[in-house]
């Protein structure tokens, strides 16, 4: 915003209705604040209508559902036959002027651009909030004991805030003064007529600002959210949250959405609904795991993600101070007094709380910069079952030019959709190696694995991607490489391998260790026959021991013909080279195997009881954290770094992810 | 080619059919439609119909799922009273039946859609009858217009539904210490009688109280009188990290009810708990048992048989009193309003599932969308799930952030239940559960 060009000028409360009237004439659509049952609410001004709530307290409400409704559709679907259109939603193109609103309600859009605008631009949003101007209005007192704008930097008096700031003079007048070009476009629709110039506003906008206190320090509030990340506080403090989304759905800056459809007839519609990391379904996994199991680790999120992640990674703190959450909440949580205990004792630190990932080398941004919502029509070509429960589909692109413009890199995922029922995420299971083709592999789970397993040879669905980083398979050329999965983990680790075998030459001694509860529930099993040809690789199978009569655990024995019970303690080199089939957990065999650390890569990937335990025994084995390798699968819905869910501290899984480090994930909180 | 213009044939008037659909007992009417069908009775091809095992089956989210996705009329059809084949399906039927409509009556929702009806599998003329009879009622009505436009709302206008400050009064001030209550609970705890109280802290910042529990003695002087708060401490016995029992709670006459409520579904066992019951003015009359505190608190309860508060019957005469279309005008306004945080569920001492239809997606019976049919379909099926069970403690009214009238729907189903079958929610933690039960001479007069 420029600064202001000319200075503040003496409206009174009938020019500033009758200038409402003027930007509704001149096409502008007017959200106010109303008067309503003794209190103030945001509402788009039907004709006629005056803000009768102007200067008058907060509204209940922020007018967030002005650049982020509710519910909004990002594509629609429609089946004739077999076939499915996709369609995007018209955006919204309507010119809206927020009038009258506070300066916490102004500061929330410039908050949310960074967000909805690195890589991948929303263009729901963006498009809302280029349509938007904002006529900002001064508090003289704060609203009641909630207010706590000035603890975030905002100013109360809302000084430069908005395209106009009009500041409340003592006889219910207004000062109004354009902070930028679009300002001085809105106060040139004011209705003709004698305006003197406004005297001197700094003493009013000093008393203002000298009204509201500020009640923590943000940048202690940053270090203590770290230094207390682990902390018996949020037990205590989460235990009256009852799991709603008010603070969130209130809040004018929380973004968290969910993504959804519904099919009627043959006609169906994909929404971004708002979610909220209150609720325990938000990071909830298909399979049962929740990386944040208990209300306390939802509460602590909510606070790190305002105070710590988002100032960190996009430079504003993800809070502006209004309130709501303290004044709406049905239980009484308290941010304020929760940010002043963590940040009491904790000095301010300079940098980063969480140090950033350097993960695989970033993936530029791919194309549909359209609407990046809309899934690839895609075609099964072929279905093979893996399992009893799993299964592989492969696809085709239905449009040559789509395919033409396509390429993903090892270890990238996508958002699969089986239409009129929704997205999973999956990593893409077949390399780019193995070129016309893309391949995916799942576990029936749930809603949508459910009805992608009902799709048969020539149906469509769907994809979105590639998302997110790769394996940086290039820094490997000549090292050894050992591979260890467990279960339903291999698939999104078959890229890597395929590109490795296919590119191998470039690359050492490669192993496989790879296990699953029986030898049924192995995958891939065709391709684990051709591996075990192989004479450069050596591949370990293993599956669980025998489980004990009583029920109770797992004995020593072997459960299958033909798996070996693997000698214990097994020493180094004690494993017969001719003997691929065993009885054993994953760590138990990668210690058998044992791999030397020389010159080697780990790549990892399994439950996460496994992943712990195995990488105990690579370390025993001498293995640092920068040699291991794993890929991350969170719960994702738009893969775009908008969503919010699959967040583990400030890292983005969908785009800093999925490969990391073990040392990388060591240095993130524990929430996986 | 002539040019010559010819005016172009006029299309057929087209008549309106409308879509039925037909939710029916296997035993009975899916019999007794076979049985039209052989023996050549005519009916028109308008009703798809869904066969269910037992009228019982019939959840009203399958009602409500076919009016959504554009049905005009639907019919619910089973055996005769006595000739359930399970022997009591189609008694408790009746009685969800009757709730059911009284809860679109107060909607305003065209009652004349939704019908009910017994046919057994000898009466294949019945059933023809029947749904000629509907087919022409509703061809005569025309498309249920105000549910498809409900239906097609799929996002919402930009604040134009806006919430009412109602509801937005100034914070509720500190609940005060109480040296009674404050000693008694210390007791108890140091004698370990109970593990953990569940009572009323403050909120440091606003001076509310909260709904909160402790586990130590010495803390016992953080408790304080919950003054005029609105919210229910029961709702904090399925706490997943309160798992300590016998636990104490601070009982007013709004938790009485819940507890009464939760142990007529043996959910709760008494001996898990230790009441300390305080009176709507602030005195603490100590640990009481279940009878006594039931009897010291009713007081408090005034001269209120369904709880409710006397806004909010007021409020309910009003809706009720207005024309059906205005009614459902009213309550589309009100739904709009809905963010969908389940801020009503979760404060709620009675929504306990462990996991809530509407996080259910396999099959996911209603949109989680905050749009109008997600929203409609949310609150007709909170508030039935409810039906018998709701106690009128507000707890919900005054969680909502927007301010929907959700605790009228409560008080019309309590009106309902209490009409029909002399049901009082909470008030007696022996008698059976409304809708767990029934009575073969259950009178109702809608169903054919």
């Amino acid at each position: 915003m420029s600064t202001a060009t000319r200075s503040a000028i003496v409206i009174s409360r009938a020019d500033a209705e009758r200038w409402c009237a003027a930007l509704q004439a001149a096409g502008r659509r007017v959200v106010a604040p109303v008067s309503n049952d003794g209190g103030v609410a945001y509402a788009e001004l039907t004709a006629g209508q005056v803000p009768s709530g102007l200067g008058q307290g907060l509204a209940r409400q922020s007018p967030k559902e002005t650049w982020f409704p509710r519910t909004e559709p990002i594509l629609t679907l429609d089946r004739q036959g077999h076939e499915w259109t996709l369609a995007d939603p018209a955006l919204d193109q309507a010119r809206v002027v927020l009038f009258g609103i506070r300066a916490c309600d102004a500061a929330a859009p410039e908050i949310l651009a960074p967000l909805f605008g690195w890589d991948w631009h929303d263009p729901f949003f963006e498009r809302r909030r280029a349509g938007l101007a904002v006529v900002t209005v001064g508090c003289a007192k704060p609203a009641d004991a909630a207010c706590f704008c000035a603890s975030v930097g905002i100013d109360p008096a809302g000084a430069g805030a908005g395209d106009v700031t009009l500041t409340p003079l003592p006889d219910g007048g207004f000062a109004a003064e354009a902070n930028s070009a679009a300002g001085e476009e809105l106060l040139a629709l004011l209705p003709t007529g004698e305006r003197p110039a406004a005297g001197d506003l700094e003493p009013i906008r000093a008393a203002a600002r000298a009204a509201v206190p500020v009640r923590f320090d943000r940048e202690a509030a940053r270090a203590g959210l770290a230094a207390r990340f682990s902390d018996p506080l949020w037990e205590r403090a989460a235990r009256a949250c009852i799991a709603c989304g008010t603070c969130a759905f209130s809040c004018p800056v929380c973004h968290c959405f969910d993504i959804q459809e519904e099919l009627c007839g043959c006609h169906g519609i994909r929404q971004k609904n708002w979610d909220a990391c209150a609720f325990p379904h938000f990071t909830l996994h298909t399979s049962g795991h929740n990386p944040r199991p208990d209300q306390g680790a939802r509460w602590r999120q909510r606070l790190n993600h305002k105070f710590r992640y988002y100032p960190e990674k996009f430079g504003q703190t993800l809070c502006t101070g209004c309130g709501r959450c303290l004044r709406l909440c049905p239980a009484g949580m308290d941010i304020v007094a929760d940010l002043k205990t963590v940040a009491a004792g904790a000095s301010p630190v300079v940098g980063p709380t969480v140090p950033a990932t350097s993960a695989g080398p970033a993936v530029p941004a791919a194309q549909r910069q359209d609407n990046p919502y809309r899934p690839y029509r895609m075609r099964v070509a072929q279905v093979r079952d893996e399992t009893p429960d799993v299964r592989t589909l492969r696809l085709e692109f239905i449009d040559p030019a789509e395919a033409a413009g396509f390429s993903f890199q090892v270890g990238q995922f996508g958002l699969y959709s089986a239409f009129g029922e929704g997205e999973s995420t999956f990593c893409v299971a077949s390399s780019p190696s193995r070129e016309g083709y893309i391949e995916c592999t799942f576990r029936q789970a749930g809603r949508v694995t459910r009805a992608l397993r009902r799709l048969d040879v020539g149906d469509e669905m769907g994809f979105r991607g590639p998302y997110g980083n790769r394996f940086p398979v290039e820094t490997w050329k000549g090292k050894n490489l050992v591979f260890i999965a467990g279960g339903i983990a291999l698939p999104p680790m078959r890229c890597v391998i395929q590109w490795c075998l296919d590119h191998r030459a470039d690359y050492g001694a490669i192993s496989i260790i790879y296990g699953a509860r029986t030898s049924r529930d192995l995958v891939y099993k065709d391709e684990l026959a051709e591996w075990a040809r192989r004479e450069d690789l050596d591949l370990r199978l293993a599956i669980d021991w025998k489980p004990r009569p009583d029920g109770k655990g797992l004995s020593d024995q072997p459960a299958e013909e033909g798996w070996l019970a693997l000698p214990q303690p097994a020493g180094a080199g004690g494993l017969d080279p001719k003997q691929r089939r065993w009885t054993a957990f994953v760590p138990q065999l990668v210690e058998a195997v044992h791999p030397s650390p020389a010159n080697t890569v780990a790549v990892l990937c399994g439950p996460p009881v496994m992943i712990n335990f195995t990488l105990k025994t690579l370390k025993s084995l001498g293995f640092t954290a920068d040699q291991v390798f794993t890929t991350l699968e969170n719960r994702m819905k738009c893969g775009l770094g908008k969503c919010g869910r699959c967040n583990v501290g400030p890292v983005y899984v969908c785009k800093e992810g999925p490969v990391f480090t073990a040392a990388e994930i060591e240095r993130l909180p524990p929430e996986m | 080619m002539s040019t010559a213009t010819s005016a172009p044939a006029q299309p057929p008037a087209t008549t309106f059919e409308p879509k039925l659909v037909a939710f029916v007992c296997k035993w009975c009417t899916y019999a007794g439609a076979d049985l039209a069908g052989t023996s050549r009775q005519l009916y028109p091809p308008n009703v798809r119909v869904i066969k269910l095992p037992c009228t019982g089956r019939i959840d009203i989210a399958f009602i409500i799922r076919a009016f959504s996705q554009g049905a005009d009329g639907v019919i619910v059809s089973g055996c005769h009273p006595g000739d359930c084949h399970y022997s009591a399906g189609n008694f408790r039927a009746r009685r969800r039946w009757t709730l059911f409509r009284d809860l679109l009556d107060i909607l305003g929702f065209d009652l004349r859609r939704f019908q009910c009806a017994w046919i057994s599998a000898a009466e294949g003329a019945k059933w023809a009858g029947t749904i000629r009879a509907f087919t022409e009622e509703m061809r005569a009505l025309g498309p249920y217009t105000a549910m498809r436009e409900l239906a097609a709302e799929h996002s919402t206008p930009r604040l134009a539904a806006t919430p009412p400050a109602a509801g937005d009064a100034p914070p509720v001030a500190a609940g005060s210490a109480c040296p009674e209550l404050t000693s008694a609970v210390h007791d108890a705890l140091a004698a370990g009688t109970v593990k953990a109280v569940i009572g009323w802290t403050v909120s440091p910042t606003l001076r509310r109280p909260r709904p909160d529990w402790i586990t130590d003695a010495d803390e016992a002087v953080r408790l304080v009188l919950p003054g005029a708060a609105e919210g229910n401490l029961a709702r904090l016995l399925r706490h997943p990290q309160l798992k300590a029992r016998p636990v104490g709670m601070v009982v007013r006459f709004a938790e009485m009810q819940a507890l009464n409520v939760l142990r007529q579904e043996g959910q709760i066992a008494p001996a898990d708990l230790v009441l300390f019951a305080v009176t709507g003015d602030g005195r603490s009359l100590g640990v009481l048992g279940w009878d006594a505190a039931l009897a010291a608190l009713a007081a408090d309860g005034g001269n209120r048989p369904l709880g409710f508060a006397p806004a909010v019957d007021h409020e309910l005469d009003r809706v009720l009193a207005l024309p059906a279309d205005e009614r459902w005008r009213y309550w589309r306004g009100q739904f709009a309003r809905c963010i969908r945080c389940y801020a009503c569920r979760n404060s709620c001492p009675m929504c306990g599932c462990e996991v809530c239809l509407a996080d259910k997606n396999q099959p996911q019976w209603f949109p989680t969308a905050a749009d109008g049919p997600g929203n409609f379909a949310w609150h007709i099926i909170r508030a039935f799930h409810l039906a018998g069970r709701c106690v009128g403690c507000g707890a919900c009214q005054a969680a909502c952030p927007t301010g929907v009238a959700v605790n009228l729907l409560g008080a019309a189903l309590a009106r309902s239940g209490h009409a029909h079958f002399q049901h009082r929610a909470g008030a007696d933690p022996l008698s059976p559960p409304l809708q767990a039960d029934f009575r073969t001479d259950d009178r109702e007069a809608f169903i054919k």
